[in-house]
């Protein structure tokens, strides 16, 4: 079965992106197959690959990355909501002039539409926020 | 059909944006959408709401029609806990029970709660 992945709230203040990563997991291990994982709202600083927590805590960037190179996953953080909170790929940051970009190499800006295109081409979707 | 549910209050940070975004993005991708208003999301319908500096959510409600989102749903008990009355708030929502928006839910394909 195919599912399609949408997380809403962001790591640290959040467990959204581990409960989806727990998901995908188990998911993946049950012999599915996952369309597109699709960071919204808040989940779009799961991008971020500035982000450095102590080494004995969950670093969900990176757990989401490594789970992604294993299983080739598809990892889509919606631009327009991560512009607007500092996530950004090189090609935003010159367009913008920002200093700097922090957009992990696991992951890619796309739109909703992404995120709508995915579930349609998916059994079942399957979100992960603030209540679950 | 796909339903947003929104439950956080109007203008406390981008939640009801972002929630109509979605909503929009799949109307535009022709995928019928509907909103469920339920526990403080309930506030965002105020007919008297004057944002100083935030974008006014009316707005954007009244433009739904035109993007092809007619159905907009508030449960009733969030409205009566909260002292709101059907007059207090934006027309063409339509007032259902909890056992109604029960049914919704489990009616639609896709049900998403920012």
């Amino acid at each position: 079965m195919k599912a399609t992945i949408v997380v809403y709230s962001a790591p640290i203040t959040s467990r959204a992106p581990f409960h989806a990563l727990e998901f995908a997991r188990a998911w993946l291990a049950a012999g599915h197959q996952i369309e597109r994982v699709f960071f919204y709202a808040d989940a779009v600083l799961t991008g971020a690959a500035s982000a450095a927590p102590p080494r004995d805590e969950f670093d969900a960037h990176q757990q989401w990355e490594l789970l992604a190179c294993k299983h080739d996953l598809d990892l889509v953080v919606c631009i327009a909501a991560a512009l607007r909170r500092g996530v950004i790929n090189n090609d935003e940051a010159k367009r913008f002039q920002r200093p700097a970009y922090n957009l992990g190499n696991a992951y890619r800006l796309g739109g909703l539409g992404e995120l709508v295109e995915a579930t349609l081409m998916s059994d079942r979707t399957v979100s992960f926020g603030r209540h679950i | 059909m796909q339903l947003i549910i929104q439950r956080q209050p109007p203008y406390s940070g981008q939640n009801a944006y972002e929630s109509l975004d979605l909503a929009l993005a799949y109307t535009v991708m022709d995928v019928e959408c509907a909103l469920l208003f339920i526990d403080d999301g309930v506030w965002q319908l105020l007919r008297s709401q004057a944002p100083a500096t935030q974008k006014s959510l009316i707005k954007n409600f009244a433009a739904l029609p035109l993007y092809g989102i007619e159905k907009l749903y508030v449960e009733r008990e969030s409205l009566l806990t909260r002292g709101i009355t059907t007059s207090d708030i934006i027309d063409n929502v339509e007032v259902i029970d909890s056992e109604a928006c029960r049914e919704l839910i489990a009616s639609t394909r896709g049900v998403f709660a920012l």
